[in-house]
């Protein structure tokens, strides 16, 4: 489960380590850390405080171990929610794409943190023939899907596979 | 009425669809205040010569009947053009995308001599595109190619003249007819590449060495054309990246078909100077779904929106007809 996480800070050093630490103890993986600087987004609080937004990917209790730890050190959770993927597309490879390992195709995609695999049909008309697959991906938002669809280049080139995107992509 | 001599530079099947529609136009173009007098015709033979102006029925009677209309035998279209006097040079030799070819000759043999140019002949303008519109320009020659591009759907002149005080964007299309039919042919007969290139073959679609259009040179020819034409960019085909059809399966069809969508190959022009050609996923009912051999473009622009154009991109008379459009919008009103 991806999350974002909205926590205040004081604005003093050593803030940001110490927030970071329930997560990286709980072994979540940290996708990225957006420091809002006192841009027009900051929920008034008052005082100096300034407000992170981190976004994680865990499971559910995981998450709930992260909240309390923090809550602990006294660092305030503003908001917390589940992350939703904002951007789908569907892409078509062909080629060896299972000899290629798919599985670590499929991985590199969903490493990225960023968007994940979410559907796949594969097609393998015979051995030694060429098969065709069309993979579903979500990524949280545009610019994401943008990324994504580099890596999908680089992987298609380095596996030799034929890329087929789809029109409308940047 | 202003006479306008003109010799015709090849005479396969653009070349002859040329002589038909200027036979069946010819008097929608004299209410046009234009009479086209064609002087000279040239095959791969030679030529036939007659500076009162030739008898077009003849011309196409003798090259069904002999396979040439060559009298002057050996009189090459560059002899043509710089030894018989005339206004307009109707270029529709055979391409060549890598030196330009004969073609290439023939256009700057044709603006030094202060001749106007018309042609659907992609080599020169693939090839030396800048020269040559400058060439037309120092010898005060119009140059005219809407039929380079699309084949009958207008496109060069759509963008430069209909769309005129737009911002384009991109352009994004189909621009090569035996890949789109192979595509279409691919998913209806359940069937691979190669077993429709044979029928396409057997149809006349596809020429016995289809590297060219299939590989998707032709495409990224047109793709090169209109970005210097349209966008005034400086490009050649290896500015193009570049990906044909010949790797589509049928299961990849077919899988694209479940989720409402078909696999085309496009061309893509944006404003930033990238060009494209690459099969692309087009979502069924999209404007650039269309199928067979039709060709389509999709114009983006900032005050119009979008605008897509289809059309038949090859055929004789077809083509023919961008080629009259072409003489007609430079003679008409001057
Ligand atoms: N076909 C289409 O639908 C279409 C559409 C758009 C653009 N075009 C372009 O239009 C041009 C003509 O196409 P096409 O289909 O008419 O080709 P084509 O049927 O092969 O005809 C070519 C003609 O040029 C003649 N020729 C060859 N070399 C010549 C030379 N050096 N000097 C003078 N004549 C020469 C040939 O002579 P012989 O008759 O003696 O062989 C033939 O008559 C090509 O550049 C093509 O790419 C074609």
């Amino acid at each position: 489960m991806k999350v974002t996480m909205d926590i205040e800070l004081k604005d003093e050093p050593g803030q940001l380590i110490l927030a970071l630490e329930p997560v990286s103890r709980n072994k979540a993986n940290l996708i990225s850390v957006f420091h809002y600087h006192k841009s027009k987004n900051t929920i008034k609080t008052g005082g100096a405080k300034v407000q992170v937004q981190l976004v994680l990917d865990a499971k559910g209790p995981v998450i709930e171990k992260i909240k309390e730890d923090m809550e602990k050190t006294g660092i305030h959770i503003l908001r917390i929610g589940e992350e939703k993927y904002r951007e789908t597309i569907t892409v078509v490879l062909i080629g060896h794409v299972v000899d290629t390992d798919i599985r670590d195709t499929i991985s590199r995609i969903d490493g990225t943190g960023i968007a994940e695999v979410v559907d796949m049909s594969l097609s393998m008309p015979e051995i030694m023939e060429p098969t065709s697959a069309a993979l579903t991906i979500n990524a949280i938002g545009k610019e994401e899907l943008r990324k994504t669809v580099m890596i999908l280049k680089a992987i298609a080139k380095e596996k030799e596979l034929l890329l087929v995107l789809p029109i409308d992509i940047e | 009425m202003k006479t306008i001599k003109a010799s015709i530079i090849g005479f396969g099947s653009i070349g002859q669809g040329v002589a038909r529609v200027l036979l069946a136009k010819k008097d929608y173009l004299n209410k046009e205040g234009i009479d086209i007098k064609v002087v000279a015709v040239t095959d791969s033979k030679g030529s036939v010569i007659n500076e009162n102006g030739l008898d077009l029925e003849k011309c196409l009677a003798a090259k069904a009947e002999k396979g040439t209309v060559a009298e002057e035998i050996g009189m090459t279209g560059l002899d043509v053009i710089t030894r018989i006097n005339h206004d307009l040079v109707i270029e529709v030799t055979p391409t060549n995308i890598v030196t330009g070819g004969d073609g290439l000759v023939n256009l700057r043999a044709a603006f030094e001599s202060k001749k106007d140019v018309v042609t659907s002949n992609k080599g020169p303008l693939i090839v030396k595109f800048r020269e040559l519109t400058l060439l037309a320009e120092e010898n005060g020659c119009y140059f005219k190619y809407e039929a380079t591009v699309g084949g009958a759907m207008p496109i060069i002149n759509l963008m430069r003249d209909g769309m005129a005080g737009n911002e384009i964007e991109s352009v994004k299309g189909i621009f090569n007819g035996t890949c789109n039919y192979i595509l279409t042919r691919m998913y209806e007969e359940k069937s691979n590449y190669s077993e429709i290139l044979t029928e396409a073959v057997d149809l006349g679609i596809a020429e016995t060495d289809p590297t060219y259009d299939v590989e998707g040179i032709d495409t990224a020819g047109k793709v090169v054309i209109l970005a210097n034409a349209v966008f005034g960019m400086d490009k050649t085909i290896a500015d193009v990246d570049r990906t044909g059809i010949t790797k589509i399966t049928y299961e990849a069809l077919e899988m694209s078909a479940r989720s409402g969508k078909t696999i085309k190959l496009i061309g893509e022009i944006k404003k930033d100077g990238r060009l494209s050609v690459a099969p692309r996923l087009v979502p069924v009912g999209h404007p650039l779904s269309v199928s067979g051999t039709l060709n389509v473009a999709s114009i983006q622009t900032d005050l119009a929106g979008e605008i897509t154009v289809t059309g038949k991109g090859a055929g004789s008379v077809e083509t023919a007809s961008s080629v009259l459009s072409d003489i007609i919008s430079m003679y008409r009103e001057n």
